[in-house]
Order: C-alpha cells, then sequence, then structure tokens
C-alpha cells in the first residue's frame, strides 16, 4: 500500500471490497452455521491470515461443518483426515510406490494436499502421526524421500479436538500448539439459532448446494492484500507488551513466544481489512489477543487449580497494558 | 603496757571518726554518722583482734590488710551500699563510688545528695585511715604517729567539702584534744595513770584554744578551692525546645495545666533565663550542676525578703523547673534529680519533668525598696559585656539592615535620656504604648520577626515584647537578657494554680550597684485579658514603684521625657483603617476568589488548548474533551480503553444517541493516530462537533448541579492534556 492521501484512498477502496467479499464470506457459512458469527468470521480470519485453526469443543457443535462451509465457499478443495491411533504418517502426506510400467516410483499424494484439511480429533493421533503435520503446517509442503511436494495455496489446517473424553489421547505438544494461529471454541448455539436449524433444511444437502462465493484466486488477493496493511509504529510496541507481559506473568510457566506476535499482527491486518479498514487500529489487537495467545499459554499448577486459564490471563493483561491512544499525538 | 595499747586504740578509732565527720559540710551529719563510725570502729577493732590479746607480735601486716579490705567491702555492701544490692548495680556503685565519686563531689553543689557511691568514698577513706592509725598504733611506738591518717581524712574532707556549709571548728577542736589525749596515752607505761588524768585539762584547753583561734587562720578567709580546678561537664542540650518557643503555644492554648504553688502565692515564677542571642533565637548559657539541696546566692546587693514555695508539677513539659527567683534551697521529693545554674539561679530537672514530681522552695526575692534607676549606669563586667552583643545572625558576615533602624528607634524612645537606668526605664514605658498585645501575633522573635513586629504588626505577645526590649537596649549599649517565666495564676483554695495562659518573659537589664534589674514592656491590657486572680506580688510593686521614681526625676530635671510612638511605616493595617481581625478573612476571600477563578477558567483555558494546532492535534484534543466529559458519568480512567471501548463505555452509561457520537468520534481518532495519513481540518471540525454533542449528553445525564460541583472540585485543576 502506498503512504499518502492518494495512496490511503486507493487503499480504502481496496479495503472496501475486501470487507464486502469478506462479509459474503461469512454469510455464506452462516446459512450452515447459524448464530456463531464472530467464530465464522474468526475462521475466515485465520484462512487469510494463512494460518491454521485448532477448534476445540465437543462433538456435534459444527466444527467439521464450519470447514466444509469454507472450503465450499472459497470453491477450494477439501479433504479430511480422521486421527485415530493407528493412523500413520504416510497415511498423511502419501506415499511413493513403483510404477512397473515407467519403471519409477511415483508419488501419490495424501489427503493433506487439498486447500482445507480438516484433521477430526487431531488428538486421538499417535505423536508420530501428529508431527508429521508439523512439517506442513510451518513450510507448507511436503518432503518425500527428500523431495520437496508443495501443498496448494491457500492451505489451512483446521484441527478439532474434544476436550471432554481424553482416554486413549494424545495431547498435542506446545510446540504444534504455536503452530496453530488460532484456539476457537465453538460452544453450543443459542435457543434461537438451535430452532433454526432444526427447521431448516438438512445440513449435508445444503453444504452440497451451497455456491462458492471467491475463487482460489480471489482468496490469494485477499491474503496479499492484508499483508501490505498500514500498521502504525505504537501498535507493534502495543503488540510486543501485550505478548511480552505474558511471559513476566506470575501465574503462567510459559508465556507467548515472538510466533505469538507475528500470528496476532497478522491477525489483525486482516480483521482491519475486513473492517474495511487500510490500517490497524487498538481493536484489532485487543479483538484477536485471546484465540490468538491464549492456547499457547501453561498455567502453573497453582492458577489451574484456583481455575484460572490461559484465556483469563490474557484478558487481565489486556486490562493492564496500556492501549496506545490519541494522547500521544 | 596492753591496756595502754588498747586504749589507744580507742583514742585512734574516735580521732578517725571525728577527722570522717569533717564531711558534713560535704552531705550534713544526718547520712554520714552512721558511715563514719562504723568505719571507724570495725577496722580497729578488726586489727585489735587480729594483734592477739597476748602475744606481744601481731600477725604479718598483709594477713591484717587482706582482711580489711575483705570486710571493708562486706561492710559498705551491707550498709552504705545496700539499696545497690537489691538491683544487681553493686559492682558499678561501688567501683564509681572508689574511683570516681570525688570528681562528682566536685563538680556538685553542696550539700551533695546522699548517694550510696558518694557515701562509699566516706566509707573507704574512714576505714583506711582507721586501720593504718590502729596498725601503727599497734606496730610502731612513734607516739603521734596514729594522728596521720586522722589528717589525711581530714584534709580530703576540707578539699571536698571546702565550698559546703557549716564548719568544722568543733571537729578541729576535738581533733586537737584526742590528738593530745593519744600522745599522753601512748607516752606512759605500766598503770601509772597520773599524767593522764593532769594532761587532760590541758588537752581540752588546747581543743578549747583550736576552737576559738580557728576563724583568725589566715587561710579559712579565702580557702584553696579545687572545684575551680576540675573541669566541669560539658554543657548538655537539656530540652530541645527553648521555653521562649513555647510561650505561644501556651497562650494560644491558655489551660493547659502546667503546676501548682503552694506557700508565697504572689511572686512571679521564673523558669528560664536566655542570655544568649543568636540573631534569630534566645538560648541560655546556663552550666548546670547537680545539686543536693543549696541552690548559690545571687552576689548582687539589695533588700530581699524570704519566699517559701511548694510546686508540683501536673502537665509541664521540658525539664525547666519554676521557682521564685532566687532560690536559696531547693528540696525535691520522689527522686527528682535537681541541677542548677550557680550563676543565675535557674534550676533544672536532671530528668524530663513527670506528672506528681514535687519539690520545695526557700527563695529570696529582691523588694527593690528604695531602688532608685534613675541615676544608675550600665554594669560593665564580662557577663555584662557579653549581655550586649548582636551578631549578624547564623552564616551573615555583615551586621543586619534591621540593627540600624532598630538603634533609631530606641534613641528616638529613649530621647534625653541621660544615664542608662532612664533609658532602660523609658524603652520599657516606650512599648507599653508603641504596641499592643495580642496573643494571635505569629511566633518568632528573630531580627526579621522583630523588624515586622516593631514595623508593621505592632502587636504581639509577651515573647515579642520582651526580646524587641531586650534587642533595642542592646541597640544602646544595655546589658540585656530575657526571662521566661509565669505571672498570676488562678487561686484554688490554698493553691494557686498556674497555667499555660499565666506564661510571661520580661527583659532584664544589669545596672550597676543594682544587678539584673526585670522591666515590664508588656502593656497592661495583657494581665487584663488573661483574668488572674492572683494580684500583683510585693516585687512587681516595688519595681514598677522604682521606675515611676526614675521617670518622674527625668521630668522634674526638664529635658527628659518620654516621647510618644513615632510615625510607622506606610501601609501599616492599623493606619489603613482597616481592622486587624478582618485581614484573614479577607485573605481567605481572595484565595476562595482565585480558587474559583482558577477551577473556572483553568477548563476554558484547557479545551482552547486543546482546539488550537494541526488538525491530528485538535482531533487528540476533541477526545480528551470528551473523556474529560465521561469523567462525569464515571470513566474512572481510559488507559487501558480502546477508542471504541469507550465510545461503548458512554453508550452505556449516556444511552445510544452518545454512541452515535462517540463511535464516529472514536474511528476520527483512530484514523488520525494510526491511518499515517494527515487529516484535514473537516475532520478536526467533525471530531470537535462531536466532542460537544458528547458534553451536551453528560449534562442533560449528570445534571447541571453534578457537573458543576465536579467543574469545582480541585481535581478539575488537575485533568490532564
Amino acid at each position: 500500500m502506498t503512504e499518502g492521501q492518494n495512496g490511503v484512498v486507493d487503499g480504502e477502496a481496496l479495503a472496501g471490497r475486501f470487507a464486502q467479499m469478506f462479509a459474503a464470506l461469512a454469510g455464506n457459512i452462516e446459512r450452515v452455521i447459524r448464530g456463531k458469527r464472530d467464530k465464522v468470521e474468526l475462521a475466515l480470519i485465520c484462512l487469510l491470515s494463512e494460518g491454521h485453526l485448532l477448534l476445540e469443543d465437543v462433538p456435534g457443535v459444527g466444527k467439521t461443518t464450519l470447514a466444509r462451509a469454507i472450503s465450499a465457499s472459497v470453491e477450494a478443495r477439501w479433504t479430511r483426515i480422521q486421527f485415530t491411533p493407528d493412523l500413520l504418517p504416510s497415511d498423511i502426506t502419501g506415499v511413493s510406490i513403483f510404477n512397473q510400467g515407467k519403471n519409477t516410483f511415483e508419488f501419490h499424494p495424501g489427503p493433506i494436499f487439498a486447500n482445507l484439511v480438516v484433521a477430526d480429533e487431531i488428538n486421538r493421533g499417535s505423536p508420530k502421526t501428529q508431527s508429521a503435520l508439523l512439517e506442513v503446517m510451518e513450510e507448507r509442503r511436503v518432503t518425500v524421500e527428500g523431495t520437496p511436494h508443495p501443498v496448494p495455496r491457500p492451505f489451512m489446517v483446521i484441527a478439532t479436538q474434544n476436550p471432554v473424553d481424553m482416554d486413549g489421547t494424545y495431547p498435542l505438544p506446545e510446540a504444534q500448539l504455536d503452530r496453530f494461529l488460532m484456539r476457537v471454541t465453538m460452544g453450543y448455539p443459542d435457543h434461537q439459532s438451535e430452532v433454526a436449524v432444526l427447521a431448516g433444511a438438512p445440513t449435508g444437502a445444503m453444504l452440497d448446494t451451497m455456491p462458492p462465493i471467491a475463487g482460489r484466486e480471489d482468496v490469494g488477493r485477499m491474503i496479499e492484500f492484508a499483508t501490505r496493511l498500514h500498521v502504525a509504529a505504537p501498535l507493534y510496541d502495543y503488540v510486543v507488551r501485550v505478548v511480552a507481559s505474558t511471559r513476566e506473568h506470575p501465574e503462567l510457566r510459559l508465556g507467548a513466544s515472538p510466533r505469538a506476535s507475528l500470528a496476532l499482527l497478522r491477525a489483525a491486518r486482516v480483521r482491519a481489512a475486513a473492517a474495511g479498514r487500510s490500517f490497524i487500529v487498538p481493536e484489532d489487537v485487543k479483538a484477536l489477543a485471546v484465540p490468538v495467545i491464549a492456547h499457547r499459554l501453561i498455567v502453573t499448577p497453582e492458577a489451574e487449580l484456583r481455575g484460572r486459564t490461559g484465556a483469563d490471563v490474557v484478558g487481565e493483561v489486556l486490562a493492564n497494558v496500556p492501549t496506545p491512544q490519541a494522547a500521544a499525538v | 603496757m596492753k591496756l595502754r595499747r588498747y586504749l589507744s586504740l580507742i583514742v585512734t578509732a574516735c580521732l578517725t571518726a571525728v577527722a570522717g565527720l569533717a564531711f558534713h559540710r560535704i552531705f550534713g551529719f544526718g547520712p554520714i554518722v552512721s558511715v563514719v563510725v562504723v568505719a571507724a570502729v570495725v577496722p580497729t577493732v578488726l586489727s585489735a583482734l587480729l594483734a592477739g590479746p597476748k602475744s606481744d607480735r601481731p600477725w604479718p601486716l598483709w594477713i591484717s590488710l587482706v582482711l580489711t579490705v575483705l570486710a571493708s567491702v562486706g561492710t559498705v555492701t551491707v550498709t552504705a551500699l545496700r539499696p545497690a544490692l537489691g538491683d544487681g548495680s553493686l559492682p558499678q556503685t561501688l567501683r564509681s563510688g572508689v574511683l570516681s565519686s570525688w570528681k562528682s563531689i566536685l563538680t556538685t553543689l553542696l550539700p551533695a545528695p546522699a548517694k550510696p557511691e558518694f557515701l562509699v568514698l566516706v566509707h573507704v577513706v574512714v576505714w583506711l585511715a582507721a586501720f593504718a592509725s590502729a596498725e601503727l598504733a599497734l606496730r610502731t611506738s612513734l607516739r603521734a604517729a596514729p594522728c596521720l591518717p586522722a589528717f589525711g581524712v581530714f584534709g580530703i574532707a576540707l578539699l571536698l567539702g571546702v565550698d559546703g556549709p557549716g564548719s568544722n571548728l568543733g571537729l578541729v577542736a576535738a581533733t586537737v584534744v584526742l590528738i593530745a589525749v593519744l600522745i599522753l596515752v601512748r607516752s606512759g607505761e605500766g598503770a601509772n595513770w597520773r599524767p593522764i588524768l593532769l594532761g587532760l585539762p590541758v588537752a581540752g584547753a588546747l581543743g578549747g584554744l583550736a576552737f576559738l583561734s580557728g576563724p583568725y587562720v589566715p587561710v579559712s578567709a579565702e580557702p584553696y578551692n579545687p572545684r575551680e580546678q576540675v573541669a566541669a561537664p560539658p554543657p548538655q542540650q537539656r530540652d530541645s525546645v527553648s521555653p521562649l518557643d513555647r510561650v505561644g503555644g501556651w497562650l494560644h492554648n491558655g489551660n493547659q495545666f502546667l503546676f501548682t504553688v503552694r506557700g508565697d502565692k504572689t511572686e512571679d515564677l521564673r523558669l528560664a533565663v536566655l542570655d544568649r542571642f543568636d540573631g534569630v533565637t534566645w538560648s541560655s548559657t546556663a552550666k548546670f550542676t547537680p545539686t543536693g539541696s543549696r541552690v548559690p546566692s545571687d552576689p548582687e546587693p539589695g533588700e530581699r525578703r524570704s519566699v517559701t514555695q511548694q510546686i508540683t508539677i501536673r502537665d509541664m513539659p521540658g525539664i525547666w523547673l519554676p521557682a521564685a527567683d532566687r532560690p536559696r534551697q531547693v528540696k525535691p521529693q520522689d527522686g527528682l534529680g535537681v541541677v542548677v545554674d550557680p550563676d543565675s539561679g535557674t534550676m533544672a530537672a536532671a530528668q524530663p519533668l513527670r506528672p506528681g514530681q514535687t519539690y520545695r522552695i526557700d527563695a529570696r526575692v529582691r523588694t527593690w525598696k528604695g531602688a532608685d534607676f534613675g541615676g544608675a549606669s550600665a554594669a560593665q563586667d564580662a557577663e555584662a559585656q557579653a549581655a550586649r552583643q548582636l551578631p549578624n545572625g547564623p552564616g551573615a558576615s555583615k551586621p543586619p539592615v534591621q540593627i540600624a533602624e532598630f538603634r533609631a528607634l530606641a534613641q528616638r524612645a529613649t530621647a534625653g535620656a541621660t544615664t542608662s537606668g532612664l533609658q532602660a526605664v523609658m524603652l520599657s514605658q516606650f512599648l507599653k504604648q508603641y504596641a499592643k498585645y495580642d496573643i494571635s501575633a505569629p511566633p518568632g522573635h528573630s531580627y526579621r520577626q522583630l523588624d515586622y513586629f516593631l514595623g508593621e504588626a505592632r502587636r504581639g505577645t509577651p515573647e515579642h515584647f520582651a526580646t524587641a526590649y531586650a534587642l533595642l537596649g542592646r541597640t544602646l549599649g544595655l546589658p540585656t537578657r530575657v526571662k521566661v517565666g509565669f505571672r498570676g495564676g488562678t487561686l484554688t483554695g490554698d493553691e494557686r494554680v498556674i497555667r499555660s495562659g499565666d506564661v510571661m518573659v520580661w527583659p532584664e537589664v544589669k545596672l550597676e550597684d543594682y544587678g539584673w534589674v526585670p522591666f515590664d514592656p508588656i502593656p497592661e491590657q495583657a494581665r487584663r485579658s488573661k483574668g488572674n486572680t492572683v494580684a500583683a506580688g510585693e516585687t512587681q510593686k516595688g519595681l514598677a514603684q522604682a521606675q515611676q521614681n526614675a521617670i518622674n526625676q527625668n521630668r522634674g530635671s526638664g529635658p527628659g521625657k518620654v516621647p510618644s510612638a513615632p510615625p510607622v511605616k506606610p501601609g501599616a493595617a492599623e493606619d489603613s483603617g482597616i481592622p486587624l481581625w478582618t485581614l484573614p478573612i479577607i485573605g481567605i476571600a481572595l484565595l476562595l476568589l482565585a480558587y474559583l477563578l482558577a477551577v473556572m477558567i483553568a477548563p476554558a483555558l484547557r479545551k482552547r488548548r486543546r482546539r488550537s494546532g494541526p488538525p491530528a492535534a485538535q482531533i487528540a484534543g476533541a477526545w480528551h474533551q470528551a473523556l474529560e466529559h465521561l469523567n462525569d458519568v464515571g470513566l474512572a480512567t481510559a488507559r487501558t480503553l480502546t477508542a471504541h471501548e469507550v465510545a461503548r463505555f458512554g453508550a452505556k452509561h449516556l444511552g445510544e444517541t452518545a454512541l452515535a457520537h462517540l463511535r464516529p468520534l472514536a474511528d476520527l481518532v483512530n484514523r488520525s493516530r494510526f491511518s499515517g495519513s494527515t487529516p484535514d481540518p473537516r475532520a478536526a471540525d467533525a471530531a470537535w462537533e462531536h466532542s460537544d454533542q458528547v458534553g451536551r449528553l453528560v449534562t442533560a445525564k449528570a445534571g447541571r448541579p453534578k457537573r458543576l460541583y465536579r467543574r469545582l472540585h480541585p481535581r478539575s485543576l488537575k485533568r490532564g492534556r
């Protein structure tokens, strides 16, 4: 984005188009995920930030539906991997098979080669299988027998996990949690939304008939636009202050890493664009701090006994770190 | 032979005891008789026992020495040191008694208190002398040799008690008699008692001769005084607060029950003598010495009358002891330790005063009958010279400018006075008329404060009148000092109750042939305003008469006349016709007005400042203005809130209408601050429009009285950018 009066006007116009597209996508998805506009928007922010989403909730609240609705809305290819203890890494990444006819090994891509990958019940997979996701989530490519195979763009892993039934699961390690841009809890729909779900058409049928709102190219341009949004210097300072405060918090055993700062800023840019702005404001940072930072924190056992969670700590940090306001002008 | 030996031991014991009684000039007879008798008899008996009833050869001397030391320690422990036995301080008391009690006695006004450590010295000296005398009598044939230790005891007692009361003539006579008897006893042999019987009248005659001739011995006229050779203990800062500094507070809080007086009910009671002025404060140069009861008398001549008082402390702070001037004897009770300044007779307690402490005072008070200060000149001795000093003040290298003004004023006040005495009287009369008594005057007596008192306010407390008099007097060359004390009081039954409001300060001038003469420069109004029930004392009346005589004499002689008050500096409240009591009210009103102006103008100035500058600054100013409005509906701080969070707060407290203004204002603020673009003036105007709308909504919501209250609150002066 160019600076200056004209540049801002141009940026504003682009941001306006970005916001229209974002709203259309969210509206489309909301046709099947009712009453969860904020979750839908967070998921879209995650997609347009090129991040990965961890959906944590009980079964039946629409985690998989959300992933399918996103893929349908952006005309993207989606796959679903059901994680089980006997799932092998090659079941995800793919395998090389000898072709007798051509007398060569041919790579058969696994389900990871899709725009949207739903990793269902990711915590039921073995650590070895979970770690197979690490490279592709961060590097956006799969290396098989020394040959890198890039995944398509956009690429987003939507992992789900059930926080209640923990028997026979392998909790995600901190390193892997850190690779998710956000962790979102779906929550139950409110009464009115649930009634609307019952009264409406079956979700499966709706997903099959859902019209795509944007193509993959459109999504790529939106991603590109968001990365070029203006960030005022005090906001960098604010982001760092918020993240750094978690490292000094007495109720935390592990604070957020600089990767969290980068993720927060990236997501804030998309949120600003989604609001039709060509610049970030403190509200963007504050609104995304909990979903972006909370899952990266490890609460001390004492605080945990008191019922404190990472989200509580982030909320407390936000309540104490001064926001950069017009006072500095 | 053995009988003569034992008889000589009786004589040496008596001789030593008589010599030991010479300590009576230090302690009086009462405390020492038992100590001396025991210390003289016990070692003598011990030596006699060790010598054996039959053997002509006594035990080796070292055995007697060891045993007598042990016996001495044991005896003194159960006699003089019995009080120290109970509290565990025996070793310390014994040590200080033997080694350093003589120094304490030499630096104590006699009679000294009969402290155990002092009596130890008497015991030890008499015991050793008795032991030495007995051993000399037993082991030598020299007839007069056993007398020598007694001489030593006598010498020590004379030296330590040379300044003490009483006489040793009787003891000297007894000593002469006993020496003669000892020589008689040790001169004869066998059972021939005739020479002894014949010699006894001669011994008596010698004693009588010594008694009669003693006063004529030249050395007794001006005896050598070892006290003059002993360095007095360094003066201590005994009270952190000068009594003069308490005067203002006492007058303001006049009902503090300080002490009661039984006995004399009229005389002024002196508390402290302050003779040194450093430019800021008056202080005392008194060098206090412990005393048993005696207070050295005033060397100045003049008729006096005896006054007896019993004073009981109630709520008296500090260490100064009030008493009629000048005390001759003080009898403290309840363990009250008293120290005295021998020069001024000022008394103080060794420890801070406690309620209930009582002491009895025998004083000799000047009556001033027949005094005539008209012809008196100022004293010229060393003390008077010191009392003329006018220091430059702390840290100043040049005399303060006020001194010249003071001198001019003093010269006008005493114009026509031909003597120092007349100057002192006229100065006193002048101040009585010149200024008014006012206990609300701010305390203080430095050059600057007295300049204000004499030049501007002309209202003051006794502190101001007395210190101004002393200072004016010094500019004329009069030796002056200041006394703090009490005058009047309330008669309750047979007691005179002194409260803090009875405090008085007066100056004194040292005149030749009269000594320190008190003056009263305080207007009569002071006495009337206190409502005392105690009439003026005989001394005050005599003094007033003497001073009136001086004035009359001066009028009669012609030129001298008490001058009228000189013109005061322009601008004084008295001349402007504005009553003094209105000044504080006017001052408060002015302060209130200034405050109201500040709280009303400050927000307007702040808004003007916020609305100036480039558009970005104006938008920020509009935001701060809106925040200030929202403070009135409970927004404590916006430090950690984003602009839209503030907007939501406003909507919650002011309704959705406010959101319609706060949200666009928040957007404008965010855009101005974070977009990286420069806002245009229209945006600034829009921001202020929204901010003003928010202000109106807040006024409608909170109500004008509440907004006015918040506007008037001091916090409105502090509201930030």
